[in-house]
């Protein structure tokens, strides 16, 4: 199919770019179970 | 479409290695919104460098590698700091105009956790788009340099491990292949409800780089700026520069208490995290929606002469900085972490260089020391243009390919993402949210793998 919403476009790649940086935000803050620098971890 | 160097963001980091790399290389950069749209013109307290008799190189690094919690690369903070007058001289060559005495000599102020007055500024408090305006206009002046406005990156194209390009969209999706490609697409402030970026800054190159097989580093390393202008209207959050602290103002609660005494010796000039985490503290201790900063006890004329825009600002919004307290809060403001990258901005990929906040080059360690990111960009961005210029590479890929694309809406997946991460991934973490947290994105990720994203997408 020929498009054209370039804008739903862009706005479909900002949010999978936003959700796969997330993901690994998540998975290093995870991975880091004690706290350092401005990553606070409470227990 | 082909090109030398492709660079992907038009921020300080993009500008300042355009401007580096020699005249005869055909350079282009693309943007995804304009050259005036990113976090480098917003910046407000300034650059920090080590030009004073009074500083010296040991301080400068000791302050950081102190703000850093001891977790900085030693070897590449060492070089930024050795390098800064270098680099802050070449600003000033491109005409980069910063505060100076009646006497000729570089004004410098004070921020959170430096034990010297090093941090040059322009304009005031408008530092970034002093910077940035002079080096758009370089920019302009350059016939190798092409500039693609309203240009996204969404993939890079590799050969093997070697990066030739990028897929870009603009008003259709094409490729641009290039000999060099330096990622220097800025922070991932978009990611969160509150925050003091732009909301261009959604992490597109950190994402573009782990698509492509990218090492990423300290991914958890996320600063929180003390004070955000606290308002519930939504994009009201500008940044209030640290410098005004820097400069003597006060913050203190609802019983007008100067409450960072009590969680560091230097008060409200402690390092961004404990004075995030203790205004964090304060609101949850007294159920408050804000602290405020005090300002009124300075000079009223320094106040208007030394922060014309944040005092502006300010009043525009109903609060004078010479008579009143200003509601502030914390809010996200810088992401430490990123594509992990050498001392010549480049990354595991070859070919593939990245710069500025998207990169991990370690000089902040675990938090950044204020006013040292605008060096990161400069002192990388140069290190990456004589990369470029003393690796001339041979091979040259032409693909020009096009492609159209269907039409979906997901726009309701951002707000999700925003308020997932202001919630569980903020200032005060803990492994029940966080745990959490990684099952709602990785629903999202589903929900995009299911519907929308798979090898034929397009
Ligand atoms: C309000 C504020 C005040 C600050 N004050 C200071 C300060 O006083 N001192 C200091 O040292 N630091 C300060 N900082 C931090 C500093 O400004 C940033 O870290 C720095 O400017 C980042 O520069 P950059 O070039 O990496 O990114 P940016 O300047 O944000 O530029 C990113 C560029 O990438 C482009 N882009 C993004 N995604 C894509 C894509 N997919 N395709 C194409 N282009 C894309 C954007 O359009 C933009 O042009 C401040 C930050 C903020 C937000």
């Amino acid at each position: 199919m020929i498009l054209i919403n370039i804008f739903i476009v862009k706005i479909f790649f900002e949010t999978l770019n936003m959700a796969t940086v997330s993901k690994l935000i998540i998975k290093a803050c995870l991975k880091r179970e004690e706290s350092l620098g401005c990553h606070y971890i409470e227990k | 479409m082909y090109t030398d160097v492709l660079i992907i963001g038009g921020g300080l980091a993009s500008l300042y290695t355009a401007l580096n790399i020699k005249s005869d290389l055909k350079i282009t950069i693309i943007t995804k919104g304009d050259l005036y749209r990113c976090n480098s013109s917003l910046a407000q307290g300034g650059i920090a460098a080590c030009i004073d008799k009074e500083d010296s190189y040991k301080s400068h690094i000791k302050d950081t590698f102190i703000a850093g919690n001891k977790f900085n690369n030693l070897q590449a903070l060492n070089m930024m700091v050795k390098t800064s007058k270098e680099r802050i001289d070449k600003l000033i060559e491109f005409g980069v105009f910063f505060d100076k005495y009646k006497n000729g000599k570089l004004k410098t102020t004070m921020e959170g956790g430096h034990s010297n007055r090093r941090i040059l500024h322009a304009g005031g408090d408008i530092t970034g788009k002093v910077i940035m305006d002079t080096l758009i206009s370089n920019v302009k002046k350059r016939s190798n340099i092409t500039v693609l406005d309203n240009t996204m990156a969404i993939d890079l194209i590799k050969n093997k491990n070697i990066c030739i390009g990028a897929k870009v969209l603009n008003k259709k999706v094409f490729n641009i292949t290039s000999k060099h490609t330096v990622i220097a697409t800025g922070g991932i402030g978009g990611l969160f409800k509150n925050t003091t970026n732009t909301s261009i800054s959604t992490g597109d190159g950190i994402a573009l780089a782990y698509r492509a097989g990218c090492n990423l580093k300290n991914m958890e390393f996320i600063q929180f700026h003390p004070t955000a202008f606290y308002s519930k209207e939504k994009g009201k959050k500008f940044l209030i520069s640290e410098a005004v602290r820097g400069e003597g103002a006060y913050l203190k609660n609802k019983f007008n208490e100067r409450f960072m005494l009590k969680y560091h010796k230097r008060g409200e000039l402690a390092p961004r995290d404990i004075v995030a985490r203790g205004i964090y503290k304060e609101l949850i201790d007294n159920d408050e929606e804000c602290v405020y900063l005090d300002a009124t006890h300075l000079e009223n004329s320094f106040i208007k002469k030394r922060f014309p825009n944040i005092y502006k600002k300010c009043l525009e919004n109903g609060f004078d900085m010479c008579n009143d307290y200003i509601p502030v809060i914390a809010v996200e403001h810088y992401f430490i972490g990123g594509i992990e990258t050498d001392f010549n901005g480049l990354t595991n990929i070859k070919n593939l260089y990245a710069c500025g906040e998207c990169a991990n080059t370690g000089v902040h360690g675990a938090n950044r020391l204020a006013s040292n990111s605008l060096l990161e960009c400069i002192t990388f961005g140069y290190n990456i243009a004589e990369n470029i210029n003393n690796n001339p590479y041979k091979d040259k890929y032409i693909l020009d390919e096009t492609y159209n694309l269907d039409n979906w809406d997901f726009t309701h997946y951002k707000k999700k993402i925003q308020c997932i991460m202001d919630k569980d991934v903020g200032i005060v973490r803990n492994k029940k949210d966080l745990l959490k947290a990684e099952v709602k994105i990785e629903d999202i990720l589903n929900d995009f793998n299911k519907h929308f994203y798979s090898k034929d997408f397009f």
